[in-house]
C-alpha cells in the first residue's frame, strides 16, 4: 500500500509538473507544438497551479501566525513556565492582536488620522530597531576582522585583510593619484574576479536547478514522498 | 547453554514449549564437557550484575512475572515446570512427589551425598515464582506451592511393593505413602536406570500380552523366551551404539503409558518377571548395549503417544502398583548390585554413557532463578542447604557459586533441558511422534531432564575420577584425582587462573566465559565487570527488538524507568534556565570541583576532560569563585582548530591544558573592543556637527555618459506624463537605509515626468515601508515648510511638492498605486506575471485602480529596487522574459556583485547604493521644474488668510542663469568664462503672497561666504556684492577708461543729486563692478577701494583682458546659454558661453558681469514637478566618509599587531 502511495505520489508530481512546466514554457512563438500546448489548455492549467500555489502559501503564512499566538498563548497560561518567558509570550501576543486589530480598524475606517496607527508602528517601532539591528553589524565586522589573525597568521588571513582593505580604500571618495591608482584597482577586482566568480555561482545554480527540476520531472527525485 | 526468556522467536511457541530443548549442543563432545562445567560454573558474574539490574525493581516487578517464572501458558506438569529445584535438571519425579514427598525417604542404600541430593535439588524454582502473595523473600514459600500446585495436577507415580529393594523403595513414586498416593522419594538418587524402573513401579500392570507379542524379536540364547520380544530385539538388533538416557527415558515413558493397565501391575517382560540375574544385563547392559532406538520403535509402535496419558493414570485414582514375584528377585539383585556399584561409584562410572546425547552440563548445579537473588545469598542454605551427606565438593561449589547456571529461559519453557530432538539425535525415529506428544505430562518423568541432569552428576563424577578437564578438554589433575582434592584451594585457585588466562581470554573472546549463549548471541561484552541490565537492554535495542518482545523483566525494567518521578526544575540554577530557555526540565548539575586528584570526594579529569570543562565554564558562569580564571568560549574554540582525532578519542598528540594566565577581567568588555566602537561611532557621527571633519569628496553630481546609471536616469526621464511605472520594492527594513533614498528620489522624478508608479512586492514589510516612503516623503507633503496644510487649515504648498505636472495633488489610487503583496516568491511572481491584469485590479487596501493593465509590455517602465542578488534573479527570471522593456535594478552596495551578471539582457540601466542616489537626486534637484501639462486644470489657487511667515529658504539647486547680454566683442569673438563667485549671502525672504500669483519679497544680505546653492533658482541679483569684479576668480577684471577729456565726477549714487566724492582724470582707468538696473550708471571702485558711480555714458568698458577693441563686433546671447553649479562647493564656477552673432554689427552693449538681482516675489506655487532637498545629504556622505577611514584604521592597526604577535610567536618558538 506504501508502495502504491508512493509510485502514485509520483506520477501526481511528473504530470503536474510537465503540465505545468509546458504550460509556461511553450508560449505562442513555437508554432504547431504551441498549437497544440493551446489545445490541451496546459497554459490555463498551470495557471491554475501556480494560482493553488500561492494561494497555499498564503494559507500557511495564516497557519504559521495562528500556530505562533496559539504557542506562545500556552506558554503565558502553562503550568511550569517562568515568570520572564510569561511576559515575553504576552508582549508577543498582545502586539500580535494588536497590530492585527489596529489594521482591520484602519481598513474599516474606524480609525483614521494622518499618520495612521500602523503606519506609526512600522516606521517607529519596527524600522527603528530593524535598523540599530542592521547598524551593529558595522561593529561586529570590523571586531571580527580587527581580530581575524589574533590567533594565528595565515596566508588567506593575510590575502583576506589585504583584499579588504584594497576594496574600502578604493571607496574613499580622495581624489588624490594614488587614491586614483586604487581605485582603478578596486574597480578591476570588482569588474573582473569578483563578477566572474558571482557569474560562475549563479550558472553553478542555473545547472543545479535545471538538474534538480529535470530528476523531478522524471520521477528520479520523489522527496515529496515523505 | 542458551536462554531464549527474551530472545525466543515468537514462531517457536507455543507448540513446542521445550525451546530451550532445542539450545542443548548436539553433539557428543558436550558431553565430555562436564569438566568445562567446573571452570564454567564458577564466577556467575555477569548473573550478579544482572541480577543486580533486576534487583530494584523485582519488587516493583513482582506483578510482571518473567514469563519464564511464570506456568499460566504451560500445562502442568511439563518439563521445565517441575524442576523448582533450581537445577538444570527436570526432577519432575521429585515435583511429583509434591510436599508430601518424603524427604526423610530412606536411602541408605545409596550414598548420602546422592541420597541428600533431593535436599540439593529442593532449590527454588524457576519456573514459577509466588504470585498469590507468597514472600518472595521466602525461598521456599513459593516452592512449596509450586510443589503443591503440581502435586495437586499430576500424575503421581506408583509405588513399589515391600519386596522391592531397599534402594528402590526408596525411589521417588516406587514406594507408596500411607495415604495412599503415589509418592516419590526426594531422596532417591536420580539415576536414570532407576528412573525407568520408576516409571516402571509407578505405572499399573497391565493386561495386554498380546500387544507384546506383535513385536518380532528374534530369539535370544539365554532367555529366550523371558525376555519380551522387543526387548529381546532391542537387545540383539543394536549394541546401543548411541544410548542415551534422555532417549531411553523417552522411549519408556511412551512404554510406561501404554504398558499400565490400571491394576496397578507392571507389564513387565516374562524374562524380567523371572529371576533369571545371569540372564538380565546389568546396568551397563542395559544402559550401555541396548539398541534404544529399536527400543524407541518397539515402544512407538506398540503404545500410542503420551497425550492420553492423565486419563490413563488420574491422579485421583491412584492404585497400588503390583511387583510380581520375579522382578522382585531380580530387583533385589539389581538392588544389591546396584548398591554396590553406587558405593563403588562404578554404576556411576557407567552412567555417563547414557548421557552421551546430553548437554554434558552438570545437572546439580543447578537452576537458579535470576530473579531470585537469594538464591545466590551466602546467607542463604540453598540451594545445597549444606545438609548433611552433601560431598564438600558440592558444598564448596556452592559456597564459591562455581556452579553452572543454566540461563532462565522463555516463558513456558523454564529449563535448559534438551529437547526431543535432541533426545532423538542420532536415531531412526521414523514415524516418531510429534515432540509435544511425547512430553505428555504424565510422561514427562523420562523427559523432563533428569536422566540428563543425573547423568551429568555422574558423568561430571566420571570426570572427575578421571580427571577434570578444562574446556579445551585438557586434563587437569588426571592422575591424582580426588574429589576433595580437586575442590580444595589450590586446584580452584588453578581452575581460575586458568579461566582467567589470555589464552583462555581469547578463546572466549570477548565474552566472559561465565556469560551465558543468550548474552553471547546477542553480543554482549560480559566480561566479568561490564554486564549490566543497561547493557542488555541497550544491546537488545540495536537487534531492533521492539519493548513487546523484550522479556517481562526488560519490560518492567522499561516501566520502571518510565514511571521515576520527574526531576525537580526549581532545582536548576538560573544561568543553567538562562542558557536553556525553553528546556522545562534541566537536572541540576552536580558539584564538581577541579582539584587535584586522590581527594575524597574530588573529580579527577584527564587533560581532555579538563579542556571541555573550562569550554563549558567559560559558558556558564558558575558560582565556584575558587577556580581559576578561565578563558572565553571564543579563546577555548580559537586556540586550535578542532581536532578530530580528539573528538573521537583517537589522538595520541597531548592536550595542552588551558591555564591562563591573564587576571580575572570581571564583567567588563574588552577595552579593544570598546576602542573599537567609541572610535567608529565618533567617526559616524561626527561629520554632522563639526565641520572641519567634513573631509573627502561628494558623490559626483552627475554619471558618466554612457553609464549604467546615466541609462537608468534617461530611461526615467523620457517618461511620458500619463504612462505606467512599474516599481517593485524588494528590500527589508535592514537595508531601509540604504535603499530608501533610491525609492524617494525615483519616485520623485516618475512624478515629476508626470507618470504613474504602481509599487509592488514579495515582501510584505519592504510593501508597506515603500508606501509610507512615498506617501510621507514624497506626496503627502504634510510637512508645512514643504508644502501641505497647516495647522489652520490653510493649504501651504511649496514648490513642486505634492502637485505633479497635472497642476493637481498626488493622490492614491489616481497618481500612484500599491499593489497587493506578492505571496510565494518566486512562483507568486510567476503567478503575478500570469495574471498581471487581476493581480493589479484592486490595490492593497481592496480598492479598485482602474488600471488596463494586461501584460508587463503596459507599463513604460519596470523598476526594481532590491536588498539581495536573489530578487533581482527573481525578477530577471521570471518577468524579464515577458516584457520587451528591459529592467531598470538598483540594488544595494552588497548586492551589487551578485546582481551585476543581470544587467546584461535583460537589465538596462542599473543604480548602486547610497552614491548613484546621491547623484541622481543631484541631478534632479538641478533641473527646473517642467512646465505643467498643457490642458491642466487642477492648478492649485493658493489664498492665502495670513501673511506668510518668511522663512529662510536655502534652496541648493543649480543657479541657471540665462543672461541677456548684448556684447560688443573684441577681436576674440567667442569667449568662455568661468567666474568664480566669492561670497554668496545668505537671503532671508519674506515673501508677501497676494489673491495673484505674485509676491514681493525683500532680501537681507548678509555678506558671509554661503553656497551658491543657497540662492533661489530665479533671483537675479542687481548688485554684484562685496563689490568684486574678479568674476569667476579667473582674474579676470571688468575695467574702463573715461572716455572724456575732462575729469569726471563720482558720485555716491548712481543720480546726478549724488554727492561728488572724487574725480577721475580724463584717459583713465576704471574698475567696473557693477551698475544699475538701466544701466546709465557704473559702480566703480577707486584706488583707495572706495566705491561710487559714474555716468556710463562717460566710461567706455574694455573688453576683459583683450584691451580695447579694434573691430567692434556685435554678439547676440545663445538662448541655450546656460550657468550651471557644477558642483555644491561653496565656490562654483558658472560657464557663460557666448556665441558670436553672424551680424557684425559694431555695436557695443556694455557688458554687464553676473549681476544678480533680488527676487521680486516669492516662488509661485509650482506648476511643475521640482525636487526638495534631502535632510543631511552631504554630512550623511561626510559620515560614511569618516566611518570608512575609521573602519580602515581600525582593520589595519589589527592585521599589524596580529602580525606582529605572530611574528613575535614564532620567534620565541
Amino acid at each position: 500500500m506504501t508502495r502504491l502511495g508512493s509510485a502514485l505520489a509520483t506520477a501526481i508530481v511528473i504530470v503536474v509538473g510537465i503540465i505545468t512546466f509546458l504550460g509556461l514554457v511553450v508560449g505562442s512563438s513555437l508554432g504547431g507544438l504551441s498549437t497544440v500546448i493551446n489545445a490541451f489548455a496546459f497554459p490555463t492549467i498551470a495557471n491554475a497551479f501556480l494560482q493553488l500555489t500561492v494561494i497555499t502559501v498564503a494559507i500557511t503564512v495564516l497557519i504559521g501566525i495562528v500556530n505562533l499566538v496559539i504557542v506562545h498563548l500556552g506558554r503565558v497560561f502553562g503550568r511550569g513556565k517562568p515568570v520572564s518567558q510569561r511576559i515575553n509570550s504576552l508582549v508577543l501576543v498582545v502586539s500580535a492582536i494588536g497590530v492585527i486589530v489596529l489594521g482591520v480598524l484602519e481598513r474599516a475606517g474606524v480609525l483614521t488620522g494622518s499618520p495612521s496607527p500602523t503606519t506609526v508602528l512600522l516606521e517607529g517601532v519596527q524600522v527603528s530597531i530593524e535598523s540599530a539591528l542592521a547598524g551593529l553589524v558595522l561593529f561586529a565586522l570590523v571586531y571580527g576582522a580587527y581580530r581575524l589573525m589574533r590567533r594565528r597568521v595565515t596566508g588567506s588571513g593575510l590575502l583576506f585583510t589585504l583584499v579588504l582593505l584594497l576594496i574600502l580604500t578604493g571607496a574613499l571618495p580622495f581624489s588624490t593619484p594614488a587614491m586614483r591608482t586604487v581605485g582603478i584597482v578596486r574597480d578591476w577586482l570588482m569588474a573582473v574576479p569578483v563578477s566572474a566568480g558571482a557569474r560562475g555561482i549563479l550558472l553553478g545554480i542555473a545547472l543545479a536547478v535545471t538538474v534538480a527540476g529535470a530528476r523531478v520531472l522524471i520521477g528520479q527525485d520523489r522527496s515529496y514522498r515523505d | 547453554m542458551t536462554d531464549d526468556f527474551d530472545k525466543r522467536p515468537p514462531d517457536e511457541e507455543p507448540e513446542d514449549d521445550f525451546d530451550w530443548l532445542k539450545d542443548v549442543p548436539d553433539d557428543d563432545s558436550s558431553s565430555s564437557r562436564s569438566g568445562d562445567n567446573l571452570g564454567f560454573t564458577g564466577e556467575l558474574s555477569w548473573r550478579q550484575d544482572v541480577e543486580d539490574a533486576f534487583d530494584d525493581q523485582l519488587n516493583e516487578a513482582n506483578a510482571d512475572t518473567p514469563d519464564w517464572q511464570q506456568t499460566d501458558n504451560q500445562p502442568k506438569g511439563q518439563p521445565g515446570k517441575s524442576g523448582n529445584l533450581g537445577f538444570t535438571g527436570e526432577l519432575d519425579w521429585l515435583r511429583a512427589s509434591g510436599e508430601e514427598a518424603a524427604p526423610e525417604a530412606n536411602d541408605t542404600d545409596v550414598p548420602d551425598w546422592l541420597a541428600r541430593m533431593d535436599l540439593a535439588q529442593s532449590s527454588p524454582p524457576l519456573d514459577e515464582t509466588p504470585d498469590d502473595g507468597t514472600d518472595v523473600d521466602d525461598s521456599m514459600a513459593w516452592l512449596q506451592q509450586d510443589d503443591e500446585f503440581d502435586a495437586e495436577d499430576e500424575l503421581e507415580p506408583a509405588t513399589l511393593e515391600d519386596d522391592a529393594p531397599d534402594w528402590m523403595q526408596d525411589l521417588g513414586g516406587l514406594r507408596a505413602s500411607d495415604e495412599g498416593e503415589l509418592q516419590t522419594s526426594n531422596a532417591l538418587p536420580d539415576t536414570g536406570a532407576l528412573d525407568w524402573l520408576q516409571e516402571y513401579a509407578a505405572e499399573p500392570a497391565t493386561d495386554e500380552p498380546e500387544e507384546v507379542d506383535e513385536f518380532e524379536l528374534p530369539p535370544e540364547p539365554t532367555a529366550e523366551n523371558d525376555v519380551p520380544d522387543w526387548m529381546a530385539g532391542a537387545y540383539d538388533s543394536t549394541p546401543a551404539a548411541e544410548p542415551t538416557s534422555s532417549l531411553f527415558t523417552d522411549d519408556l515413558d511412551s512404554e510406561s503409558v501404554e504398558g499400565t493397565t490400571g491394576t496397578g501391575e507392571l507389564d513387565l517382560p516374562p524374562w524380567l518377571m523371572e529371576d533369571t540375574p545371569a540372564e538380565l544385563p546389568n546396568e551397563n547392559d542395559l544402559f550401555g548395549e541396548f539398541d534404544t532406538g529399536m527400543l524407541r520403535e518397539a515402544a512407538e509402535s506398540e503404545y500410542p503417544p503420551a497425550p492420553a496419558i492423565p486419563e490413563a493414570a488420574p491422579p485421583e485414582e491412584p492404585e497400588e502398583p503390583v511387583v510380581k514375584g520375579r522382578i522382585t528377585d531380580w530387583l533385589e539383585r539389581e538392588s544389591e548390585i546396584a548398591s554396590s556399584k553406587i558405593e563403588q561409584d562404578d554404576f556411576l562410572n557407567t552412567l555417563p554413557e547414557f548421557t552421551s546425547q546430553s548437554t554434558g552440563e552438570f545437572p546439580v548445579t543447578g537452576e537458579l532463578p535470576p530473579t531470585s537473588n537469594e538464591w545466590f545469598d551466602e546467607s542463604e542454605p540453598e540451594p545445597f542447604d549444606a545438609a548433611d551427606g552433601v560431598p564438600d565438593w558440592l558444598t564448596e561449589l556452592q559456597d564459591q557459586g562455581d556452579i553452572t547456571v543454566d540461563e532462565p529461559v522463555q516463558a513456558g519453557s523454564a529449563y535448559d533441558m534438551p529437547d526431543d530432538d535432541d533426545l532423538f539425535a542420532g536415531l531412526d525415529l521414523g514415524d516418531a511422534p510429534p515432540v509435544e506428544q511425547a512430553a505428555a505430562p504424565a510422561g514427562e518423568f523420562f523427559n523432563t531432564g533428569e536422566l540428563r541432569n543425573i547423568d551429568d552428576i555422574l558423568s561430571s563424577y566420571k570426570d572427575i575420577e578421571t580427571g577434570v578437564s578444562d574446556r579445551t578438554g585438557n586434563l587437569v589433575n588426571q592422575a591424582d584425582f580426588d574429589m576433595d582434592s580437586l575442590l580444595s584451594d589450590d586446584e580452584l585457585d588453578k581452575i581460575s587462573s586458568l579461566r582467567q588466562s589470555d589464552e583462555r581470554r581469547a578463546e572466549m573472546g570477548d565474552i566472559s566465559p561465565d556469560a551465558p549463549d543468550w548474552l553471547s548471541d546477542i553480543g554482549v561484552s560480559v566480561g566479568s565487570d561490564d554486564v549490566s541490565a543497561a547493557a542488555i537492554v541497550r544491546k537488545q535495542a540495536q537487534n531492533e527488538r521492539g519493548l513487546d518482545e523484550l522479556s517481562d523483566q526488560l519490560q518492567a525494567l522499561h516501566q520502571a524507568g518510565l514511571d521515576l518521578p520527574a526531576p525537580v526544575t526549581n532545582d536548576a540554577p538560573d544561568n543553567m534556565k538562562a542558557l536553556l530557555i525553553g528546556v522545562p526540565e534541566i537536572l541540576s548539575p552536580a558539584p564538581m570541583r577541579i582539584g587535584k586528584p586522590a581527594l575524597a570526594e574530588d573529580l579527577v579529569l584527564s587533560a581532555s576532560h579538563r579542556e571541555k570543562v573550562n569550554l563549558l565554564q567559560s559558558l556558564i558562569a558558575t558560582d565556584d569563585q575558587t577556580k581559576e580564571p578561565q578563558l572565553s568560549a571564543i579563546d577555548v574554540t580559537l586556540d586550535d582548530s578542532p581536532d578530530l582525532d580528539d573528538l573521537a578519542g583517537t589522538s595520541t598528540r597531548a592536550i595542552p591544558v588551558i591555564t591562563s594566565t591573564r587576571k580575572k577581567r570581571g564583567a567588563l568588555p574588552k577595552i579593544d573592543r570598546l576602542l573599537i566602537a567609541v572610535v567608529l561611532a565618533v567617526a559616524v557621527i561626527l561629520p554632522f556637527v563639526v565641520r572641519g571633519l567634513r573631509i573627502g569628496q561628494l558623490p559626483p553630481l552627475s554619471f558618466a555618459a554612457g553609464s549604467a546609471q546615466q541609462v537608468a536616469f534617461d530611461r526615467v526621464a523620457n517618461l511620458q506624463p500619463g504612462d505606467t511605472v512599474l516599481i517593485a520594492a524588494e528590500y527589508g527594513l535592514t537595508d531601509a537605509a540604504e535603499l530608501d533614498t533610491t525609492l524617494d528620489t525615483l519616485l520623485r522624478h516618475i512624478f515629476s515626468r508626470g507618470a504613474r508608479p504602481v509599487i509592488v512586492s514579495t515582501n510584505a514589510i519592504g510593501l508597506l515601508h515603500a508606501k509610507n516612503v512615498l506617501e510621507r516623503g514624497v506626496v503627502s507633503g504634510l510637512d508645512v515648510k514643504d508644502g501641505g496644510t497647516d495647522s489652520t487649515g490653510n493649504i501651504v504648498v511649496s514648490p513642486g511638492l505634492g502637485i505633479n505636472r497635472f497642476g493637481r495633488i498626488i493622490t492614491l489610487g489616481k497618481d500612484y498605486f500599491i499593489a497587493p503583496f506578492i505571496a510565494g516568491d518566486t512562483v507568486g511572481l510567476r503567478d503575478f506575471s500570469q495574471n498581471i491584469g487581476g493581480r493589479l485590479a484592486t490595490d492593497y487596501n481592496g480598492k479598485p485602480t482602474n488600471l488596463q493593465i494586461t501584460s508587463y509590455n503596459d507599463f513604460a517602465l519596470i523598476a526594481v529596487i532590491a536588498e539581495r542578488s536573489d530578487d533581482v534573479r527573481r525578477w530577471a527570471e521570471q518577468v524579464a522574459p515577458l516584457t520587451s522593456n528591459p529592467l531598470l535594478i538598483a540594488v544595494s552596495a552588497a548586492a551589487a556583485p551578485m546582481a551585476e551578471p543581470y544587467t546584461v539582457g535583460s537589465v538596462n540601466g542599473m543604480l548602486v547604493g547610497y552614491k548613484d542616489a546621491y547623484t541622481y537626486r543631484a541631478i534632479l534637484e538641478a533641473q527646473a521644474p517642467l512646465a505643467p501639462i498643457a490642458g491642466s486644470t487642477n492648478i492649485p489657487t493658493v489664498v492665502p488668510t495670513k501673511p506668510p511667515t518668511a522663512t529662510a529658504v536655502t534652496p541648493t539647486a543649480t543657479v541657471t542663469l540665462t543672461p541677456s547680454i548684448t556684447y560688443t566683442p573684441s577681436a576674440t569673438p567667442t569667449i568662455t568664462r568661468t567666474p568664480t563667485i566669492t561670497r554668496t549671502p545668505t537671503i532671508t525672504l519674506t515673501p508677501t503672497v497676494t489673491n495673484t500669483p505674485t509676491a514681493t519679497a525683500t532680501a537681507t544680505f548678509t555678506p558671509t561666504n554661503i553656497r551658491a546653492s543657497d540662492l533661489p533658482p530665479t533671483w537675479t541679483p542687481t548688485t554684484l556684492p562685496g563689490g568684486s569684479s574678479d568674476i569667476g576668480g579667473q582674474g579676470l577684471l571688468i575695467t574702463g577708461v573715461v572716455n572724456v577729456s575732462d575729469a569726471v565726477n563720482v558720485r555716491d549714487n548712481p543720480s546726478r543729486s549724488g554727492k561728488v566724492i572724487a574725480s577721475l582724470p580724463a584717459r583713465s582707468t576704471v574698475q567696473i563692478i557693477g551698475r544699475n538696473e538701466d544701466g546709465t550708471w557704473l559702480q566703480i571702485k577707486l584706488e583707495d577701494e572706495r566705491e561710487g558711480w559714474v555716468s556710463a555714458s562717460l566710461i567706455r568698458i574694455n573688453e576683459p583682458g583683450t584691451g580695447t577693441p579694434t573691430t567692434p563686433v556685435a554678439y547676440n546671447v545663445d538662448e541655450n546659454a546656460h550657468v550651471s553649479l557644477l558642483s555644491d562647493s561653496n565656490y562654483q564656477p558658472i560657464a557663460v558661453n557666448l556665441q558670436a552673432s553672424p551680424s557684425p554689427s559694431p555695436t557695443l552693449t556694455p557688458f554687464i558681469p553676473a549681476t544678480l538681482a533680488a527676487p521680486a516675489a516669492a516662488p509661485l506655487p509650482a506648476q511643475g514637478a521640482s525636487i526638495k532637498t534631502t535632510p543631511y545629504r552631504d554630512q550623511r556622505w561626510y559620515g560614511m566618509t569618516l566611518g570608512l577611514l575609521a573602519v580602515i584604521g581600525v582593520i589595519t592597526l589589527g592585521a599589524i599587531i596580529n602580525i606582529v604577535r605572530g611574528l613575535f610567536r614564532r620567534g620565541r618558538k
